[in-house]
């Protein structure tokens, strides 16, 4: 058995029990009754973990748009309120969550890279589904809201060669690759209201790239980007009120710094039409919003602060304007990673 | 089948007075297996062969006090560094230069490649170095302070021996007994082998960083657990994690780490292995061969192996000069 089978070998073992002493809940969860609770249900269940998820109360009935915010730091999923960014659930048991992606129930799929699984949380939080992506290291994902079909994006393969998208028909079975072969990894993507699916990240010289594979279409193909250098891969989210792609560069300006750009798309092209910066709590620029989530004129998402320059947080924004941010919780995020909103 | 390179060493034996590590029976100081016609000496006893130059060089560090310096290839004795304290981990800068540890001495020894007599000293005190990183896109030298279970090591930076040095420390991890730069000039450093309260962790200094950033370093398996790492270093692909008789490869990238693969090296004795140091004369490739210390009760040798094929035994061995290895490096000739 080769280390790699071993590996997913002992993976799957791991998921055989959902135990761990109960932790107590961050000090802002107070004002809710808890309710400690497994997260296993069905068949379905996440790892062990240090401690079980949590969940408030109140939000067994809510209805109303919440965050959820993976962090690989902690390896948890965190559950805010919108737009208070009040914290609502802590759930547990994931070893390397990042990014994530809504439908049109309300479930958020998380993608964990180093379980090479993507599980698929209700609105609530509660485990419905997963899907094993043996072999592959998805770090983000992508709904199609005309189809239903789950596109996940796994950064590169096992035996360091390049990655792909796998798209998983009705967010199931098996997964369809598909690649462009000048692109090495692939990191976030985002559906348009078409169900063309564009995704970014590194050429085979370690540049960024974005790609789209239309509809139906058998491979992808580069969408060459004008107006701007975009750096590093960040969120891709069709705006559908404006159709135009919202990018995000996690070194903007080649630096510790991040920023989106929207982006206008023809054919082959893309041009940048728009550099939106984002500031943390203290009025700096954030260091590495990895993914954030278009909502009705905000965008959410978390800053893992590895520049020093102020703590770790999730934060909403207003969008297309950026600047400083509408709200934040700075009480749980260790290397917050992923974002997606589940309405 | 292995191709061990025992030589037989003559009745005269210098005695050393070290103090070397890991703990063990000092053994005599090293001579050539044949002496050379003309070698260099400093100080008290080292010497160099004048042909080491033009040569691929290996340098291990003994628990002795030595560092005996070979051929690679040929995996001959061509010189011995003395005056050490206590040397353990050793690195290599892009122009060949050998750095090493100096743990008992709290400095760092900068050799040029095929030199007997240190061409720089970098001051470590008051913490003790144990192993050491060159960052490929500064030249900047990262050392990993372990300062024992009664106080708390440090990463320490230098942009030149002349400069004063920066530390960075971290509580979660403690002491530190590793780091490697990545080809991007990140640093992931690791407290190692623990045996104090700690567990066994890691932490990233990203390129021009302020802090040490505390990281889940995903292994083979998604509940993997770290335990005796012995070290980290660029193979000039993947960061490459040294653990007894294994190298785990990891992609580093934006603060997210990533298992990419195992290699395997196996002996027919139980020994402990490692540290490791990768051959690469690739520009911008992957290392080809990979080479570590291993000691045992009946056994003290540095062995190689194809890397990152790994191997049930290994290639070829040196015994010569070799005392409890510790640290290993790989200097390519100019």
């Amino acid at each position: 058995m080769n280390a790699r089978s071993l590996g997913i070998a002992l993976s799957l073992s791991s998921l055989a029990a959902c135990t761990g002493a109960a932790a107590p809940p961050p000090a802002d969860q107070s004002a809710f009754n808890r309710a400690t609770t497994s997260v296993a249900r069905g068949p379905f269940r996440l790892h062990a973990d240090r401690r079980r998820s949590w969940f408030a109360a109140e939000l067994a009935h809510k209805q109303s748009s919440l965050l959820f915010v993976s962090d690989s730091g902690t390896a948890d999923v965190y559950v805010y309120s919108l737009p208070a960014l009040k914290l609502m659930a802590t759930v547990t048991g994931f070893s390397q969550p990042q990014g994530e992606c809504s439908d049109n129930k309300g479930n958020v799929w998380i993608a964990d890279t180093n379980a090479q699984t993507m599980y698929e949380l209700s609105h609530h939080g509660r485990l419905v589904n997963e899907i094993k992506t043996t072999g592959a290291y998805p770090v983000s994902c992508a709904w199609d809201a005309t189809t239903g079909d789950l596109a996940v994006m796994s950064l590169f393969n096992g035996s360091g060669t390049s990655g792909d998208v796998l798209v998983y028909a009705s967010g199931s079975g098996s997964g369809v690759p598909y690649t462009n072969p000048s692109q090495y990894y692939y990191d976030f993507g985002g559906y348009d209201s078409e169900g063309n699916l564009f995704f970014d990240g590194l050429d085979t010289n370690g540049n960024f790239i974005l790609s789209e594979l239309p509809r139906n279409a058998s491979s992808a193909e580069t969408i060459k980007v004008s107006g701007g250098t975009i750096y590093y891969p960040g969120m891709v989210a069709w705006n559908t009120a404006k159709r135009e792609l919202v990018v995000g560069d996690q070194s903007c300006g080649n630096s510790y710094a991040s920023c989106l750009y929207t982006l206008g798309i023809s054919g082959k092209a893309g041009t940048i039409s728009r550099e939106i910066a984002l500031k943390n709590s203290s009025g700096g620029p954030i260091c590495d919003l990895v993914q954030g989530a278009l909502l009705n004129g905000e965008v959410a998402g978390s800053d893992f602060d590895f520049c020093g320059s102020s703590p770790s947080a999730t934060y909403v924004w207003a969008f297309p304007g950026g600047g400083n941010p509408t709200n934040s919780n700075a009480k749980s995020d260790s290397v917050p990673v992923g974002a997606a909103v589940s309405k | 089948m292995r191709n061990t390179v025992a030589a037989a060493i003559g009745a005269a034996v210098l005695l050393t007075g070290c103090t070397g590590a890991p703990a063990g029976v000092a053994s005599p100081g090293v001579v050539p297996e044949a002496l050379p016609t003309s070698h260099v000496l400093h100080g008290d006893r080292s010497w160099m062969t004048p042909d080491a130059a033009g040569q691929d060089l290996l340098y291990v560090s003994n628990g002795n006090g030595e560092v005996t310096v070979y051929r690679y290839w040929q995996r001959t004795l061509v010189g011995v560094l003395t005056d050490m304290t206590k040397p353990m981990g050793e690195c290599v800068d892009k122009t060949g230069d050998v750095y090493v540890a100096d743990f008992g001495a709290e400095k760092i020894l900068e050799f040029a490649h095929g030199g007997t007599k240190p061409i720089a000293t970098f001051n470590d005190a008051p913490d003790s170095p144990y192993a050491c990183s060159i960052d490929p896109t500064s030249g900047k030298l990262a050392v990993a302070n372990d300062d024992g279970s009664s106080a708390q090591g440090n990463i320490a930076v230098w942009t030149s021996a002349s400069s004063a040095r920066t530390t960075y420390s971290d509580s979660t991890l403690g002491n530190f007994q590793g780091c490697g730069f990545d080809g991007s000039g990140n640093l992931l450093a690791t407290n190692g082998v623990v045996d104090y309260s700690k567990k066994t962790g890691f932490a990233w200094l990203p390129k021009n960083g302020t802090k040490l950033i505390n990281i889940n370093v995903p292994g083979p398996s998604s509940n993997w657990r770290w335990g005796a790492v012995m070290g980290v270093q660029w193979d000039g692909k993947f960061l490459a994690i040294d653990e007894e008789y294994a190298i785990y490869r990891i992609s580093l990238m934006h603060g997210q780490a990533y298992y990419v693969g195992t290699s395997e090296m196996f002996a027919e004795e139980e020994n402990n292995t490692g540290p490791y140091a990768i051959y690469n004369n690739t520009q911008g490739g992957q290392g080809t061969q990979v080479v570590g210390g291993m000691h045992g009760e009946s056994v003290s040798e540095v062995a190689y192996w194809d890397y990152p094929a790994g191997g049930s035994e290994p290639i070829a061995t040196i015994t010569h000069g070799v005392d409890k290895a510790f640290g290993v490096a790989i200097s390519l000739k100019k």
